[in-house]
């Protein structure tokens, strides 16, 4: 198998088998909070996604360059956990000063991202499984790429969801549990494309 | 009211009333990650109620100390310091939890649970309220955590604690250890829950009328 | 302005009273996880070589083995492990083979980190009950180990039930790492 076929491979493990929602519970908490609308949740997806790739790209030179010579790897979550929140106000002041049409659509959701789990979670991923520079933003980008497509669908079931007929003790957040459960199920079912494609 | 009876209320707020899981819908990635054997449920509780208590304990302490502006990058050091004691400590102690809990337990320092108290109620009340705030709702997680991961190990697994139940004629339904299960479980929990609350609530308002 | 300087030093204040703390726990808690982890690797390799009394890493490799140990008793060489990275069915399996100077396989190990094969089916090939299949047996390069579900020649081995794919990704990391030592076993066996 070659280079190609490795990153492919890293790829659709990233986006589908390993899904930071439904395999590795990494974000549930925007997953089930921002799912209410396919806008919304297209929204968060992005701003998640540019927040996840630049959070890969500095913390492994972080880690790798400052914490690791060091000798302070112990520090990793206090510093790691610094450079998202850092990263989310930067990246807050930048659109709303170079576009504020995106910071209307965006805006909102920055705060959020400090406390999501999938950024943090991307960073412990990448230096657990010692990735290179190219893989760790790679991991980043296509793990997001998975959430946005996780909570995208989500809300598209739950739009439908608001106009249904549910007991009134489901509503609100154990039918979206429910949901979500039958959702991954359908998602287990991409595990063997990696037996397939390897 | 005296304070015994105050603390005992501040306490039970959180292990029912409040319950981080149930009724504030807090911290849903671990809930759901680490529960698939109940051992791990206590595991993760335990260390996340440590984590509760330092930070409530210390953020009350320092409440008048830290200035407005800047007390969520504060509470968030504080947090941050207090779950990489307990990473290191779980680490040289206790090895096989830390494999088993892997890299959820970094990631208390973003559960929503230790940030959102802090903020709530550390950063408003006494040192003592605070402590035992935080041993509430952590003893609440805890709880809550055990009892999902424990209806998934017996269903799942066919085992409590690792042992086993029902015998050798079990075959055990696989899909609640996997990610699905975690899902289910704990949306029908909070399911049936709402149904009770809804029950007794009707009950108190026919009583009222 | 004054009260920005008021800002900084509170915050670097509790920055610092946090970094002493933390450095103090790591003073403490340094030495007991470095032997843990010690023990825990040499524990994996004893539980493929336990007859060994200590190891020792052989870094000049062929590609695609992880690590190789020469498994020393009395100052002997007894028999070799080496480790190999597969792909399974959900993800990234680490197999690792014990093999005794006379060509026997003295054990395997499966895991990794990234081990996520489905709990309860490929999972299963962590089990004893799984890789005691491979005890004893000798390792042929033309006939190399199968996993089959109803195994009928001695190089096939019975897959675990439902999870033929992942008994076959561990059987060929099997295959790899034991021709690898073969071929160690063949030069050290002067």
């Amino acid at each position: 198998m070659g280079e190609i076929g490795k990153f492919l491979l890293f790829m659709v493990s990233c986006i589908l088998t390993n899904n930071f929602i439904f395999s590795r519970f990494l974000g549930c908490c925007p997953f089930l909070g921002v799912s209410n609308k396919v806008e919304t949740a297209v929204g968060m997806g992005v701003a998640v996604t540019f927040v996840m790739a630049l959070a890969s790209l500095f913390t492994h030179l972080v880690y790798n360059y400052i914490l690791i010579p060091l000798k302070l790897e112990y520090l990793s979550t206090i510093a790691f956990i610094l450079i998202i929140a850092g990263l989310v106000q930067f990246v807050e002041m930048f659109i709303r000063k170079s576009s504020p049409s995106l910071y209307k659509s965006l805006g909102i959701y920055l705060p959020l991202i400090t406390t999501n789990c999938a950024v943090l979670g991307v960073a412990i991923l990448n230096v657990s499984n010692s990735y290179g520079i190219v893989y760790s933003v790679f991991n980043g980008v296509f793990s997001a790429l998975g959430f946005m497509l996780a909570i995208v669908l989500m809300a598209g079931v739950r739009e439908r969801l608001e106009t249904s007929n549910i007991p009134k003790c489901l509503k609100g957040f154990p039918i979206s549990l429910i949901t979500a459960g039958l959702m991954s199920m359908a998602f287990m079912g991409f595990k063997g494309l990696f037996a397939g494609l390897s | 009211m005296n304070s015994k009876t105050k603390m005992s209320s501040v306490f039970l707020n959180g292990v029912l009333t409040e319950n981080p899981t149930f009724r504030l819908v807090l911290g849903m990635c671990p809930t759901m990650a680490v529960t698939t054997a109940a051992i791990n449920g206590i595991g993760m509780g335990l260390a996340a109620t440590f984590v509760l208590i330092g930070s409530n304990t210390v953020i009350s302490i320092l409440r008048k100390f830290v200035p407005d502006e800047v007390r969520i990058p504060a509470f968030v050091l504080i947090i941050c310091t207090f779950v990489t004691m307990v990473q290191m400590l779980l680490q040289a102690f206790v090895p096989s939890l830390y494999e088993s809990l892997g890299m959820f337990i970094p990631l208390i320092v973003v559960n929503c649970i230790i940030l959102a108290r802090a903020e709530a109620f550390a950063s408003k009340n006494g040192v003592l309220a605070s402590a035992v705030d935080g041993a509430g709702m952590g003893i609440g997680f805890t709880l809550a955590l055990t009892l999902i991961a424990g209806i998934r190990e017996l269903i799942g697994a066919g085992t409590i604690f690792g042992a086993s139940v029902f015998g050798g004629g079990y075959e055990p339904m696989l899909v609640m250890i996997l990610p699905t299960g975690g899902f289910l479980t704990l949306g029908i929990l909070m399911g049936i829950i709402n149904a009770l609350a809804q029950r007794t609530e009707k009950k108190r308002i026919k009583k009222e009328a | 302005m004054r009260k920005t300087w008021t800002l900084v030093w509170k915050l670097l204040l509790i920055a610092a009273v946090a970094g002493v703390a933390l450095a103090v726990t790591n003073q403490i808690t340094k030495g007991p996880i470095e032997e843990g982890k010690i023990a825990a690797a040499n524990e994996a390799r004893r539980g493929v070589m336990p007859e060994a009394e200590e190891f020792e890493e052989i870094t000049d490799i062929p590609e695609g083995i992880d690590s190789v140990y020469a498994a020393k008793k009395g100052g002997e060489v007894i028999g070799y492990t080496a480790q190999v990275t597969v792909n399974g069915y959900g993800g990234k399996i680490e197999v690792t083979v014990g093999m005794s100077v006379d060509g026997m396989i003295t054990g395997i190990s499966v895991g990794g980190s990234e081990f996520s094969e489905t709990p309860g089916l490929g999972e299963k090939t962590k089990s004893i009950e799984f890789r005691s299949r491979f005890l004893g047996l000798k390792f042929d390069p033309e006939n190399p180990f199968k996993a089959e579900k109803t195994p009928q020649k001695e190089n096939e081995i019975q897959a675990v039930t439902s999870a033929t794919i992942s008994s076959q990704a561990v059987t060929d990391g099997v295959d790899t790492a034991c021709g690898c030592i073969m071929e160690f076993i063949a030069e050290g066996g002067e």
